[in-house]
């Protein structure tokens, strides 16, 4: 008897052994540590992203010993200056443990300062992500500093029963609007049939970029974080935006492009895919007349006859190191997050592009998206011919560049108050948009 | 009882250990029963429940306390939100039912108004300030009006959005539109307004009123409206006015302080079950809870506890009717509760607890008891072998009752060691006596035995003195013939000079033996022996041998005559 329990209380001890090494975790369920978490989905109106905390929290969290705690929602272009503020010692809230951010706000923090995703994934994990978009959020020196969850890129939605009018009055049709000649035709044309701005562009420098790159503007930014402004290209497609600027054609959106869509002020939007959450299905006018929205998705307008882009925007989840433990509780909430399936039905209602590799194409049989069905469809059904189509392009990533791009769209909204009525008064469109571009020439 | 039973308490009665055990053993017993009976006669014996009732019944009274506060001030401001409001309207509007479907006169309208609720929105504590006007552009069944709510990055900067309102009054303000703006409240997305609005009267404290919980049109945000009327001079139902909280900031702004980690604080409809997706819910500074978005019905239990069942998770708490508003016609409901896994748990954890100390207490008391009877008997144990041994009583005694015993059992020791050695004296002499007794026979035996001897010694010696007169006075008889005096004479003269030596050989000779035999008798050699017979002879003048064998035998016959006649 002694001698067959030898063996097996051996083999126990030594599985005991083997199970504890491979198990070693500084989390404790009974003790569960909480994850301060700021994050950009759905600022004004809730979010999937809320109901999945609760989720984790309810489940994996509640079994190993980890909470996450929502405590600010943000956007993506002002959750880097929060951060910096809070990092700095602001007095209204502390830094959070784990956030979203753009990656040139996470290199802002000091990427000493950041958790590197490489300590918590394996390369096996990690090969199963759109390489691209973990390039995003991989600073120079090979550090993973943003854990890539959803990627979004801009498309040009468009009040459906305005158009429909329009279109009527006018001949023009949804085809026009695939090329930026085109757009800006239409925009043209609307504006003197409507007297109302076309199109409110929410990250318009974003679509001038793009445009020059098309025309081979080749590399058009200095050391310092801003433009070539000797960048003949750059300038004509600035120019291009900027004469459209100038006589009303187009706005720079005041905050978010959906509403100005929703209020009827423009017929359009060009803005983030994840802009669909936010829209509304009737179009309000002043007078108080609505109209169904009939929300159309297109692809985001390209240079003709040449080579499309698409922009790869969105931020990543970044950790704050503080501790082993917080670490290990992000690595597992973010583990947890990016699911293939959770992953695929975050994005799917949010308007994002999934970040596992071949999750995209499950998005074509996906069958639960939130209303406007429709409108979801045709968002995914432009991104599945941007993604098919364009070549994706990473936003930049110097510091302090959005801060810069900021003080730019701030200038613009002061200049098209004015600008418009000047135009019409007959001063000269291009010595309008000069104006703009002096604008983005004294930006340092 | 059993055999064994009864044969193990008589065990103990004859175990000084074992009863001395027992007896500590019922002692600590009843000092723990005693320490019992204390405790709840002082009421500090408390069950895990009753502590967990006091416990939730202490949150209740803080999230209470919280809840009349903030109600209590949004309430206030709500009535001088509305007296604000009435007089700019009045101030503003001529003629109130005419800005109905007059854009511009309801854009002037929110003009004035919407910095006045933005310095309110800032001083009260709320997520959103509004002002509803009895009066449209848009048509029936809504109502234009301002509603600005806070961002929810406001927790951070004092920023306002405009969720409903004129547009560009809006941004003219920097209020600008919420991603889910519109621009008229449809009243069927507010549930209650309407009914309000009809029901509007005078004094506008009194029918300060809170809506049902309500989603916020096109947002995942929950929230109460507290609502007062804005009422003319004249009795004119202008709207109403008020405050609203929502779910994120009741969250953050009301965190409830609680040692219970998992605890949910809920403020509900009045109506019966718990329906959380009609709930607003907070949380401890550093605790969560999660709830289920549906109806939790409600079972009462023990301790005035309630338990609140969901499809897959049940709660236990406790709840209490809390009157928002004064004009509300429904209390609405208090609720704090915790997972009924965690109450559970708690009990569990009570009841191991006690478990686990009463084992420990009867453990240790039990090992105190076995020790210390040890630890006490031993010394008595020593002191009682001490006495058991022979030589044990010189040593030191533990106890000084124990000495006596040991100067008795001295005593008595030394009393036996005395006569045992006297014994054993009286043995020894006796057993001396006895064989001297035996010596003593043995020899009046061997000195019977030496009687008989000389008995028949001297008869035989009295036969051969007969032998011998009867042969010497044979002899003498041939002698008187053989010998004559003068011979016998010279004889007896020689015979008194002989030597030792010569006087054996002459006896020798006398008795009949020769020469030769007598020197071998005597181990001489013969000539030795004839050297003294012719000495003997020179000295007696005895020639022959028959001649002094006659004159040894006559005087042998004359000496034995004289000591008879002696």
């Amino acid at each position: 008897m002694k001698k067959r329990m030898l063996p097996l209380l051996l083999l126990a001890a030594l599985l005991l052994a083997l199970t504890g090494c491979g198990e070693e975790t500084l989390l404790d369920k009974n003790d569960p540590v909480t994850v301060n978490f700021w994050h950009v989905y759905g600022e004004q109106s809730g979010s999937p992203m809320d109901v999945l905390v609760q989720e984790f929290n309810h489940t994996v969290g509640q079994e190993q010993g980890v909470r996450v705690q929502v405590t600010n929602l943000s956007s993506a272009s002002k959750i880097g200056g929060f951060l910096k503020e809070a990092q700095n010692g602001g007095d209204l809230q502390e830094m959070p443990d784990l956030f979203t951010c753009h990656i040139s706000d996470a290199t802002a923090l000091g990427e000493e300062n950041l958790v590197d995703w490489h300590d918590w994934f394996t390369q096996e994990e990690l090969s199963d992500f759109v390489p691209g978009f973990l390039a995003d959020g991989t600073a120079e020196d090979g550090k993973l500093l943003l854990f890539p969850i959803s990627k979004s890129t801009q498309l040009l939605m468009c009040n459906g029963s305005g158009f429909d009018r329009f279109a009527q009055a006018t001949g023009v049709s949804y085809d026009e609007l695939a090329t930026w000649e085109g757009f800006y035709d239409a925009a043209g044309q609307f504006y003197d049939w409507s007297g109302k701005p076309f199109c409110a562009l929410d990250y318009p420098l974003r679509a001038v970029e793009l445009c020059a790159l098309e025309r081979g503007s080749e590399d058009f930014y200095t050391e310092d974080g801003w433009y070539d402004t000797d960048n003949a290209v750059f300038k004509e497609s600035w120019m291009q935006f900027a004469r459209a600027l100038a006589q009303g054609h187009i706005v720079v959106s005041d905050l978010y492009s959906n509403t100005q869509v929703m209020t009827g002020e423009v017929l359009s939007g060009l803005g983030s895919s994840a802009a669909i959450l936010y829209y509304n299905d009737t179009v309000t006018y002043r007078d108080g007349t609505q109209e169904p929205m009939d929300l159309h998705v297109l692809p985001m307008p390209m240079t003709a006859g040449r080579d499309a882009l698409m922009t790869q925007a969105g931020v990543g989840l970044c950790a704050y190191r503080t501790t082993e433990q917080k670490a290990e509780a992000a690595a597992l909430f973010v583990r947890w997050l990016t699911e293939a399936e959770r992953n695929l039905d975050f994005v799917a209602q949010t308007g994002y592009m999934p970040v596992r590799n071949g999750a995209f194409d499950d998005i074509e049989t996906y069958d639960k998206f939130p209303e406007p069905v429709e409108s979801y469809q045709q968002l995914y059904a432009a991104l599945k011919t941007m993604r098919e189509n364009d070549t994706p392009v990473s936003e930049p990533r110097f510091e302090g560049y959005y801060g810069k791009v900021t003080a730019l769209y701030d200038g613009l909204r002061q200049l098209q108050q004015e600008l418009p009525a000047r135009a019409a008064a007959g001063e000269d469109v291009d010595a309008l948009a000069e104006e703009t571009w002096a604008l983005l020439c004294s930006i340092q | 009882m059993t055999r064994p039973a009864l044969s193990e308490l008589h065990s103990i009665r004859r175990s000084m250990q074992k009863r001395l055990a027992f007896y500590m053993i019922t002692l600590a017993i009843l000092l723990a029963a005693t320490l019992v009976a204390g405790l709840f006669f002082f009421d500090q014996l408390k069950s895990p429940r009753e502590g967990m009732v006091t416990s939730l019944n202490f949150r209740m009274e803080a999230f209470a306390s919280d809840m009349e506060s903030l109600w209590r001030n949004v309430s206030v401001m709500g009535v001088h939100l509305s007296e604000d409001m009435t007089d700019l309207i009045e101030e503003r509007t001529a003629d109130f039912s005419a800005l109905r479907g007059d854009a511009d006169a309801m854009e002037a309208l929110q003009e004035a108004m919407l910095e006045p609720l933005c310095q309110y929105g800032r001083q009260v504590d709320c997520s959103g300030a509004f002002v509803l006007l009895n009066s449209s552009l848009g048509g029936d069944g809504s109502c234009g009006g301002l509603y600005i709510q806070r961002s929810n990055s406001a927790r951070m900067a004092s920023d306002f959005l405009l969720y409903r309102g004129m547009a560009d009054v809006g941004r003219q303000h920097h209020v600008m539109p919420h991603r889910k703006w519109a621009q008229e409240f449809a009243l069927a997305e507010f549930p209650g307004l309407a009914e309000h609005l009809h029901t509007a009267s005078a004094p506008i404290d009194r029918h300060c009123r809170t809506t049902a919980l309500l989603t916020l049109p096109d947002t995942s945000e929950r929230a109460i409206l507290l609502t007062v009327p804005m009422l003319g001079a004249d009795g004119t139902v202008y709207g109403l006015c008020g405050f609203a909280i929502n779910q994120s900031y009741f969250a953050t702004h009301h965190v409830q302080p609680s040692g219970i980690r998992s605890l949910a604080c809920v403020l509900s409809d009045g109506t019966a079950g718990l329906e959380i997706p009609q709930s607003l819910i907070t949380y401890p500074a550093d605790g969560f809870c999660f709830v289920p978005e549906e109806l939790l019905t409600e079972k009462g239990i023990r301790e005035g506890l309630t338990a609140y069942s969901g499809a897959d998770l049940s709660f236990v708490g406790l709840s209490k009717s809390f009157l928002v508003a004064s004009g509300d016609p429904e209390p609405h409901t208090l609720t704090v509760m915790l997972p009924k896994s965690d109450y559970d748990q708690v009990l569990l954890k009570s009841a191991l607890e006690i478990g686990g100390l009463l084992l420990l207490l009867l453990f240790f008391g039990v090992v105190c008891c076995l020790y210390y009877t040890r630890r006490y008997l031993r010394p008595v144990m020593r002191d009682i072998d001490l006495l058991k041994k022979e030589d044990g009583g010189e040593a030191q005694m533990t106890f000084d009752e124990l000495r006596p015993v040991s100067a008795r059992l001295r005593f008595h020791e030394q009393t036996i060691t005395h006569l045992e050695t006297e014994k054993q004296d009286i043995q020894a002499r006796a057993d001396r006596f006895r064989s001297q007794n035996e010596r003593l026979l043995t020899e009046k035996q061997n000195l019977q035995g030496q009687v008989e001897d000389m008995r028949s010694q001297t008869e035989d010696m009295q036969g051969q003195l007969d032998d011998s007169q009867t042969e010497i006075r044979r002899l003498a008889h041939f002698g008187n013939k053989a010998i004559n005096s003068a011979d016998y004479e010279r004889f007896l003269e020689g015979y008194a000079k002989l030597s030792a030596k010569e006087l054996e050989v002459c006896q020798a000779l006398a008795s009949g033996l020769t020469t030769r035999q007598y020197a071998e008798q005597a181990g001489c050699a013969p000539s030795t022996i004839a050297t003294y017979r012719k000495r003997l002879y020179e000295k007696t003048g005895i020639h022959k041998a028959r001649q002094l064998q006659l004159c040894y035998a006559l005087m042998q016959m004359e000496q034995a005559e004289e000591e008879t006649n002696q």
